[in-house]
This record gives C-alpha cells, sequence and structure tokens, in this order.
C-alpha cells in the first residue's frame, strides 16, 4: 500500500515537473517605472511569459526597452528577436541599454526564441513579431499552434530568463502568465495653437501611458510616461 | 603576473629545452634567451633549467631588465616581484652596456663624468634635468636603473601556423563523412593549440571539389575555444547551410589563434551565459537567418540617420555605469523603425497635430551619392498612431521612417 502510494507520488511529481522547479522562489525583474513595480508585485516575473499588448504608439516600445536598460544595467545579458527589424539601436541606447549586452537577431521569429530560450543564460528574451504598417503581422503571430507556447514555456519555467512578447494583442493564451495591456491617454505636444486648422505644435514631447493588468495578481491601473 | 627568466649558456640546446618550458621567449643581447613563466610555474622551470642545461647562468624577475642583470652578476638570483629597484641599487652603471647597443652605450661615459657609478644613484636623479641633458636616452637608461622594461626583445621563433591538411582518396559526397574527418582534424588542431597554451578565433575551412573548384569559408567563433566538439558542430551548421556543390577531394583546416577567454565569475553579479553554448547558439541562429542579421547593434559616428552596423556578440564583461535617475514613473520615449522606410502620401485631413520641420543634410561634401538631406516632422493621426515623416530634399519625396510607440 505505501508502496503504491510512493509510487504514484513519484509518478505526479514526474508529471509535474521536477521538485527543485517547484521549490525555486519568484523572483522578478524590475521595469525600471516604480508605479508599474508595484502594481505588478515587484516586477515581471521570470522563468515565465509575459506580454505587452497594445496599439501603436501606446508605449509598448518604450517599456520594453525600460525593462532591457534595467536588465542589462544589473549586468545580464539579454536577446532581441525582432521580425521586422525594427528597433532603433539610437533610441535603445537613450533608453539605457548597454548595447553590448544585447543580442539582436534580425528576422527572426518562433524558431530563433525557442534557440535562445533552450540555450539558457539570458535575463531576458524579446519576442517581437514586428509592425507591418500599424498591426501585429497576421502571418507572423495568428499563425503559431498553442502547443508552441506551451514549449516555450516550459523552455524558461524555472530559469532566470524572463520571454517578453510584444504585440497588438495578446496571442501566448494561457502559456503568459502576466499580460500588459497598455493604452495611450494622451499625446503631449509642446504648443498647440487653435487658430489655425491644421494644429501645429512645436515639439513632440511624449506620450502618457495607461496601463492594465490582464492577467496577474493584482488586476489594475497605472499610468506612466514617455518622454524624449 | 608574468616572471621573466633569463638564461646564459654555451649549451648548443638551450633554446630546444627552453621551448618546452614556455612558447613565449625572446633573445636578449650577448646571446641569452628571455622566458616568460607564470609566476605558478616559476620554480618548476628553474628547477628544470638547471637539471637539463649546463654550464648556466640563470635570474628571475618580474621585468626583462631586472631579470639578465640578475643572471649576470649574481647567477641563480629570485628578485621578488617589486623588489626590482631594491635589487639593482648596488649594481654598477656600466653594468646596462649588457642591453644596451653599441650605439646606445655612449651616454653611459657621460654618467661615469658626472660621478654616477651605480644604477641606484642613477635612478635617484631628478626626471626633468635628466631630460634635459640627455634626451629621450637618459630617461629610457633611468627606467632601466629603476628595473621597468623599456622594449621587448625579438622573438627567435615564427608565429606557429595551425593548419592541418588531408588529400582523399576517393571523393566524399555527403556531410557525414566530411564531419568524421573534420572531427579527426579538429581534435589535433586543439591539442597543438593546448600546448601553445592558445584557443581557436576562427576557422577557415578549404575544400578542394572534384570538379577542380575549391570552397572556401571562414568561420568566427563568438569566444575562442579550443574544445573540438564545439567547433565541429559549429562547423556542420556552417556546412549545412552552406554546402559545396560538388564531391570533396581534399580538406584543409586552419584555425586562427587567438589568447583563451577566462571570466571570472561573482557571486554578485548575474551570470552570464555559458561561453560554448553562446557560441553554438549563435552558430545555430547564423546558419538560421544569415550572419548579418546576428549580433549586438553599434552605432556609427554620424549623424546620419538610422546608421548603425553589426559588431560581433560577444557579452561584455565590463559592466557600464547605470545611467541617471529618471523620475519614478517616467521612460524613455522610442521609436519603431521602417527599414526600409516607406515611401508615403501625405493628406493634411489625416494630420491631427503635427511638429516640425526639422531640417538636417549630410555628406554633401563626399561629392557622391551618399548625400542627405531631410525635413523631419512628427505627425499624430486620425488613427491614433504617432508617425514620424520627413520630405526627402535629394529624392523629392515623402517617406514614413517609423512609429513612435
Amino acid at each position: 500500500m505505501l508502496h503504491h502510494a510512493l509510487a504514484r507520488q513519484r509518478i505526479d511529481s514526474t508529471l509535474r515537473g521536477s521538485q527543485f522547479k517547484e521549490k525555486t522562489q519568484k523572483t522578478f525583474l524590475s521595469t525600471g517605472l516604480k508605479h508599474l513595480d508595484l502594481l505588478l508585485s515587484g516586477g515581471i516575473p521570470r522563468g515565465q511569459i509575459t506580454e505587452i499588448v497594445g496599439p501603436s504608439s501606446s508605449g509598448k516600445t518604450s517599456l520594453l526597452l525600460s525593462i532591457l536598460s534595467q536588465a542589462t544595467q544589473r549586468g545580464e545579458v539579454v536577446a532581441y528577436v525582432d521580425s521586422f527589424s525594427s528597433l532603433d539601436p539610437a533610441f535603445a541606447r537613450k533608453a539605457g541599454i548597454d548595447l553590448q549586452r544585447l543580442l539582436w537577431v534580425r528576422g527572426g521569429a518562433l524558431k530563433a526564441v525557442d534557440i535562445l530560450a533552450q540555450a539558457g543564460g539570458f535575463g531576458v528574451v524579446v519576442l517581437d513579431p514586428g509592425t507591418q504598417g500599424r498591426e501585429a503581422h497576421p502571418e507572423t503571430i495568428h499563425k503559431i499552434p498553442f502547443r508552441c507556447w506551451f514549449r516555450l514555456k516550459l523552455a524558461v519555467q524555472g530559469t532566470p530568463t524572463t520571454l517578453l512578447i510584444l504585440g497588438n494583442e495578446a496571442t501566448a493564451g494561457s502559456a503568459a502568465s502576466v499580460v500588459i495591456s497598455l493604452r495611450r491617454r494622451k499625446a503631449q505636444w509642446g504648443f498647440t495653437s487653435r487658430e489655425v486648422p491644421l494644429r501645429h505644435a512645436c515639439l513632440l514631447r511624449g506620450i502618457c501611458t495607461e496601463v492594465e493588468l490582464l492577467r496577474g495578481k493584482n488586476p489594475n491601473h497605472a499610468t506612466f510616461y514617455s518622454h524624449f | 603576473m608574468p616572471r621573466f627568466i633569463a638564461i646564459f649558456s654555451s649549451n648548443p640546446s638551450r633554446l630546444t629545452i627552453a621551448q618546452r618550458l614556455s612558447p613565449r621567449i625572446e633573445i636578449c643581447p650577448t646571446d641569452g634567451l628571455l622566458l616568460e613563466v607564470t609566476a605558478r610555474f616559476e620554480g618548476k622551470a628553474l628547477e628544470k633549467l638547471l637539471q637539463q642545461i649546463h654550464p648556466l647562468k640563470v635570474g628571475i624577475s618580474s621585468t626583462r631588465i631586472t631579470a639578465i642583470l640578475a643572471a649576470q652578476t649574481q647567477s641563480g638570483t629570485v628578485v621578488p616581484p617589486g623588489k626590482e629597484r631594491d635589487f639593482l641599487a648596488s649594481l654598477p652603471v656600466h653594468l646596462l652596456s649588457l642591453v644596451l647597443q653599441e650605439s646606445d652605450c655612449k651616454p653611459l661615459s657621460t654618467l661615469s663624468q658626472w660621478g654616477i657609478r651605480t644604477l641606484g644613484e642613477l635612478a635617484a636623479l631628478p626626471k626633468e634635468e635628466l631630460v634635459a641633458r640627455l634626451g629621450q636616452t637618459g630617461l629610457r637608461l633611468q627606467k632601466m636603473a629603476r628595473g621597468q622594461d623599456v622594449e621587448s626583445f625579438p622573438s627567435p621563433v615564427k608565429e606557429p601556423h595551425f593548419e592541418e591538411s588531408q588529400e582523399l582518396e576517393w571523393t566524399l559526397d555527403s556531410l557525414d563523412s566530411l564531419t568524421f574527418i573534420l572531427g579527426r582534424i579538429l581534435e589535433q588542431l586543439c591539442a597543438r593549440l593546448r600546448n601553445y597554451g592558445l584557443a581557436v578565433r576562427a576557422l577557415h575551412l578549404v575544400l578542394r571539389l572534384d570538379n577542380r573548384t575549391v570552397y572556401e569559408r571562414t568561420l568566427p567563433v563568438a569566444f575562442p575555444t579550443r574544445h573540438p566538439k564545439l567547433l565541429l558542430s559549429l562547423l556542420r551548421l556552417d556546412l549545412q547551410s552552406h554546402p559545396p556543390n560538388s564531391g570533396i577531394v581534399g580538406v584543409s583546416l586552419q584555425a586562427i589563434p587567438a589568447p583563451p577567454r577566462f571570466i571570472q565569475y561573482s557571486l554578485l553579479e548575474p551570470s552570464l551565459p555559458n561561453p560554448e553554448k553562446v557560441s553554438h547558439t549563435l552558430g545555430r541562429l547564423t546558419a538560421l537567418h544569415g550572419e548579418s542579421n546576428i549580433g549586438s547593434p553599434a552605432l556609427r559616428d554620424t549623424h546620419r540617420p538610422d546608421a548603425i552596423e553589426r559588431a560581433p556578440f560577444g557579452c561584455a564583461e565590463k559592466r557600464k555605469k547605470a545611467r541617471e535617475n529618471r523620475p519614478a514613473d517616467i521612460t524613455q520615449l522610442s521609436l519603431r523603425r521602417f527599414r526600409p522606410p516607406r515611401p508615403t502620401r501625405i493628406r493634411s485631413q489625416q494630420i491631427v497635430t503635427s511638429a516640425g520641420p526639422w531640417r538636417s543634410s549630410g555628406d554633401w561634401w563626399t561629392g557622391t551619392n551618399h548625400e542627405w538631406a531631410r525635413d523631419e516632422w512628427d505627425v499624430e493621426l486620425l488613427d491614433g498612431s504617432i508617425c514620424r515623416i520627413y520630405w526627402d530634399r535629394c529624392k523629392k519625396a515623402w517617406f514614413l521612417e517609423g512609429i513612435y510607440d
């Protein structure tokens, strides 16, 4: 009877994954934005998939660069899988990213992310399926089978790697443990004159973004600003 | 810190014996040899030299000059690191002629006329006044008197060439058979590199094909390594993505050497990826997406927009200083670029707000087609997106450069 119970327990633990992984303490990667870290109960969880979703000009790339900046400043190396080569390294450096610690994979997609997740040692792996026009490319992101996301989830589980997915809408389903939704509240222009039909400003100052946690421990709202 | 062993002997096999102990050997004046060894190996090397070379005058120090003078004056002396100046202080000045060319020995007689008898007295002279009287030669002599090296001596051995070739008796058509041969060649190359304390920075593969052509590939390695299995795996990935177009009748593989990289891990810093794993990962990614698409971004020193280049990814060991603290809820706005910029048509009804233009131009002084001139605008469109557009003054057209996000 006891032997049977032990055998059953062993099978259960095999199915659930190793005991070491269960006992691993949950760690977080700071976003560099205090209010958002509070909303996320400490930051972006490591060893899990996090999705950052929002329409164009909602501030998701700014948030992503802030997270990468925090990781590289801690001394970690990060990887950016950029399907349509949309990253601007000049803005990345302005955001504080150490470019020597950034592995930039241009034209890559899920296969490249899988290789990087299996390799281990990267603090953050980003999948940016790109914006062709103003929407995520349908052939890139929506044709990915659901099992692929679970494969990636298992690849990063129990490791210090955070897998971030950028997109217009959530695609990884239940494989993503946190989904951060961004919405632009307003664009901040330096000066506007209402007298002319085409409102002319002297300067684009930045974007004010509202953050909502669609999936996570503490569903709530926060706000941050992206400035030049 | 490296240690130098100076040996003087009439034994004709001294160079052969020295080469067994260290790959770094220099020939110093008066037919001596200087061996560069690590501090841990110093005692063992001295023991072996005393056993194998007779007669022998030997001196050990952290600098070349002190080791040579120690061997010539008090054979068997081991000068502890940092004590070079103290050791040299009591030696006569004319001993410097042992390490100088004949044409450089004239200032020694001048020093003798000044009453400078020992190296300690020369080392104590005021630097500026010595330079004023004897010029740069005086400064060089004083550095030597203080036990500092001013130059290295020439090496008697040529740079080793790490290349292995094999002619095949029959034509190879499959990658598996080639892998077997490359594996054996790599093991030989890595064993030779290990003897020299070197690793592989890049591999140059030359295959002679049965259609009388030559197939060449150069494969850079992300981190210098001498693991034959890893190198074989990288070669295999590269050959899978760029296979030769005909049967193979001859194989030649050259390893371009580099000093191995040692990483000092820290308990307090996040762990870096394993160099072997990174090399393998980069190899797989390169096979998948091409070499030009994998690496770290680097910015060119120019004002031209989007002037970037690819730098090899190497996991920088030194951390850069953290940027200045921004307020808690502010981050840097970023731009998602379209590469290449998209030709676009601007309708004023679509634009809600705009800012600009910012006029910029460059490279007009080169007189080539690289000249650029543009007027940039930031515009907010009706659908909510904020874009950067520009009027290209050379092409006379509007382009959409990117979206602020």
